[in-house]
């Protein structure tokens, strides 16, 4: 009983091809449309060095642009491509410019804006505060009498604490002053160019 | 450019606070240097002299925080020109783009 056993390596189940160690016949081979890999070692004059052995694949087709998804099409396709957008830079390409919808036309809070007036406020109550315990402190003290036992305290905070709420006080009215200037040479700035 | 300095109101402000604090730190010095200490002689100092001794106790308290407010002010108001600077320096490129020079 004899058993006819196929090429070794190559199960009869499944299509030769796509097995390690298969050699297609020349006709076959001549009537293949795709890349096939093999892995049978060619002879040694035939190897080239640097031969990658993973098929290529075919580049797939660049999909099709679907008008009702603006993402999908080229710059150069898209409607507003022609017409520049308004303070596009010229010779800036439209996708390197920062997205209309995103820039803000003033980047600074409106004078009206509570967080500003809240600086505004903190300031001045330091500076407010601060004069008012050293003013206290200040009467507290007598060079002749000396000092009551339940001004000490009053003293103390007068000393320690009211410079540096003055002090804090007056370093950030000028900061707010200062960033007013700025805001106010930019906004005139821009009513210019308008 | 300093005309247009000149009407922001914030730079004048800060200005205003760089001539006070230097207005403020020669007299305070010079109250506290012109203190004789004539007032801890008298055992029974008139309220003039009390008086007298707390304009130097406040004159002692000044010259530290206004020196430190008035550069701050004055570095402000310099931060203020350069953005003013630059400002005119685009419009006049502005005006001489569009062959109009405003100068």
């Amino acid at each position: 009983m004899t058993e006819t056993r196929p090429p070794q390596g190559i199960d009869p189940r499944f299509d030769p091809r796509f097995q390690r160690g298969y050699q297609p016949s020349p006709d076959e081979a001549a009537s293949t449309d795709g890349p096939v890999e093999t892995d049978a070692a060619p002879p040694a004059a035939e190897r080239e060095p640097a031969a990658p052995r993973v098929a290529v694949p075919p580049q797939p087709a660049a999909p099709a642009a679907r008008p009702d998804l603006e993402w999908s099409r080229r710059p150069s396709e898209r409607g507003t491509a022609a017409e520049p957008e308004p303070g596009l830079e010229p010779g800036l390409d439209e996708d390197d410019a920062f997205p209309a919808e995103f820039t803000e036309d003033d980047d600074e809070p409106s004078p009206a804006d509570p967080w500003f007036l809240a600086a505004w406020g903190v300031a001045v109550i330091a500076i407010v505060v601060g004069l008012a315990f050293w003013w206290a402190g200040l009467m507290a003290e007598n060079p002749f009498s000396g000092v009551g036992q339940s001004d000490r305290w009053l003293q103390y905070v007068g000393w320690i604490v009211a410079p540096s709420l003055i002090q804090g006080g007056l370093i950030g009215l000028v900061a707010m002053l200062v960033w007013t200037g700025i805001r106010w040479t930019r906004r005139r700035d821009r009513g210019a160019r308008a | 450019m300093i005309r247009r300095l000149l009407r922001n109101p914030a730079a004048i402000a800060l200005a205003v606070i760089v001539i006070g604090a230097a207005v403020a730190v020669v007299w305070a010095i010079g109250v506290v240097v012109e203190d004789t200490g004539e007032i801890f002689l008298n055992p029974e100092p008139s309220e003039a002299a009390i008086a007298q001794y707390r304009v130097i106790q406040i004159a002692n308290a000044v010259p530290g925080p206004a020196t430190l407010v008035g550069v701050v002010a004055l570095l402000g108001f310099i931060i203020v020109g350069a953005a003013t600077s630059r400002v005119v320096e685009a419009e006049h490129a502005r005006r001489l783009a569009e062959g109009v020079d405003g100068r």
